[in-house]
């Protein structure tokens, strides 16, 4: 499922559309809750620094265990230092900024590509618990 | 600087606390004159619990006039009292967090009375 | 949401209507015009069949009126003047149909009645196939465009319903009340987004203004979720009631909460936080130097 992402209103829908996906695959209220978190971090750093862009979400499953795909598309100015931005408080958002290592805390696994030409692709993995 | 040029800005002895009154809107100049006729008034007494700015009579107070305000309570500190702003009003404090002012160890008080108190509990 | 909103060349250009196609609709006029009175009532049997009938027209004098409305609005069709005033009187139909609740698909429905009723008495004619084709590609560009905008108008009537609910929402969903001289209370449900953060602040500090607070409570227990973005709100509130002179109480912090909190690596500073509503009291009260006691 892919949504467009431009204002906060659409950051709620997206969330709000995760955790409905979350239960479909069989995730808990504990687990889709952080499924949630994921989103809204990332559709409001999308807001922040690209403006606009979409949150995709997919099913991923492994021989033992199912999971979600979360991904961030934008064509927004390009994270110049990635290994910086996983760091704490690094931010140049001007406010707690502190996305990009919360959500590497809470997935299990994440994959960011940035450049000027090709904007950012962020993948987010989390894998039932 | 000249004696007769005057900040406007009424310095009060009450209850032992010294009460800068704040009518006017702010500026550079006047918050500068302001800044020396206030320490010389404090460096005078040698019994007071500290110093009140009453700002309830602002509507309008931008990021560098707090920041004057900021740096004129941190001169104040260095002659060894505490300051506490009063009575800012909803609007001013809502556009002062909206443009991220910086209000770490500031002491704040919603009333004149509530400031004496802060004061007194700081003795 | 950004609606585009094109004037009526912009229109033409999308659906490449041109001067050929507006001429072809035109000479179809005086063929089609004689039959609308009787597509008119062969359509409103059509209507009388659906759910909807009862709902909207089973009083005759809006039916009445709805037929008129209809040989109008076929009238313009045909004529193809396709300026702003023709596009703006195609939204205002959108709008209605918003306004008073009238699904897309009835409409939508009975505009593919009177197109295959127009094509049926196109075929009927004695002209030459290309004619014929020319015609029926003219007819079906501009109704397409026609339902296009009435579609677009339609959701933005829908989209306006929408923010206009939210905001009244909103507004009765900030409900700070007084639970002692000096202390007040605010329990927040639901979402907090920066509009909603803004009336929260603003709302909070004029009360806070108003009956000289100096303990305030926010409680976050309806919140379900806490993210980086929520949580910028709730500091910036608490900044701004302190600058007040008022000390904010953040409660109702679930475990859930608390652990997201902390993994989302958000640093609160000094902000008071409590687990529930009585232990934020019980430090409200002790701050305003009293006690609670069992009579």
């Amino acid at each position: 499922m892919t949504i467009s992402i431009r204002s906060e209103d659409d950051v709620h829908y997206a969330r709000h559309e995760g955790i409905e996906y979350a239960n479909s695959i069989g995730m808990e209220t504990l687990d889709s809750t952080k499924v949630s978190i994921i989103i809204s971090e990332l559709a409001h750093n999308i807001i922040k620094y690209a403006k606009k862009g979409f949150i995709r979400f997919s099913k991923v499953t492994n021989e033992i265990n199912t999971g979600i795909l979360i991904e961030a598309i934008d064509n927004g100015p390009a994270i110049h230092d990635i290994e910086k931005a996983l760091k704490d408080n690094y931010s140049t958002g001007g406010s707690l900024g502190l996305g990009l290592p919360g959500i590497k805390r809470i997935s299990d696994d994440l994959i960011i590509h940035s450049s000027k030409e090709k904007g950012t692709h962020i993948k987010v993995t989390y894998w039932k618990k | 600087m000249s004696n007769w040029v005057k900040s406007g800005i009424p310095i009060q002895l009450h209850s032992q606390c010294v009460i800068a009154s704040f009518q006017l809107d702010l500026q550079k100049d006047l918050l500068k004159l302001f800044q020396q006729e206030l320490l010389d008034e404090i460096v005078k007494h040698n019994h007071i619990k500290g110093i009140i700015f009453d700002l309830s009579g602002l509507d309008i107070i931008d990021l560098m006039d707090f920041e004057h305000l900021r740096s004129i309570i941190s001169m104040i500190k260095l002659t060894g009292y505490d300051t506490v702003i009063s009575g800012l009003r909803p609007t001013v404090v809502s556009s002062l967090i909206m443009m991220d002012a910086n209000i770490d160890n500031l002491l704040s008080s919603i009333s004149l009375d509530e400031a004496v108190v802060i004061l007194d509990t700081k003795k | 949401m950004e609606v585009i909103s094109r004037n009526a060349t912009q229109l033409c250009d999308l659906y490449e209507i041109t001067k050929e196609d507006i001429e072809a609709v035109r000479e179809f006029k005086p063929v089609a015009i004689d039959k609308i009175p009787e597509m008119v009532d062969s359509w409103y049997k059509w209507l009388k069949t659906t759910a909807e009938f009862q709902e909207y027209f089973a009083d005759p004098l809006t039916l009445h009126r709805v037929q008129k409305l209809q040989l109008s609005f076929w009238e313009e069709f045909f004529d193809a003047n396709i300026n702003d005033q023709y596009v703006s009187s195609r939204k205002s139909v959108g709008e209605v149909h918003a306004r008073i609740g009238l699904s897309q698909e009835i409409y939508l429905a009975g505009v593919d009645h009177f197109l295959s009723l127009f094509i049926e008495i196109l075929l009927a004619q004695d002209w030459d196939n290309a004619k014929i084709n020319k015609v029926r590609r003219a007819l079906n560009k501009i109704a397409h465009m026609d339902m296009t905008i009435i579609v677009q108008s339609y959701e933005h009537v829908v989209n306006q319903k929408i923010t206009a609910q939210s905001k009244t929402l909103m507004a009765m969903s900030t409900p700070v009340t007084q639970l002692w001289d000096g202390l007040l209370l605010l329990p927040v449900v639901g979402l907090i987004d920066s509009r909603r953060a803004q009336d929260i602040m603003d709302n909070t500090l004029n009360h806070i203004s108003q009956h000289h607070a100096q303990s305030f409570i926010l409680d976050i227990s309806g919140v379900a979720v806490v993210d980086t973005a929520v949580a910028n709100h709730l500091i910036k509130i608490t900044k701004a009631t302190k600058l007040m002179g008022c000390e904010c109480i953040i409660s109702g912090l679930s475990p859930a909460v608390a652990q997201t909190i902390v993994e989302l690596g958000i640093d609160v500073g000094t902000i008071r936080t409590t687990a529930n509503l009585k232990a934020a009291i019980g430090i409200a009260f002790q701050k305003l130097n009293m006690k609670i006691v069992k009579q």
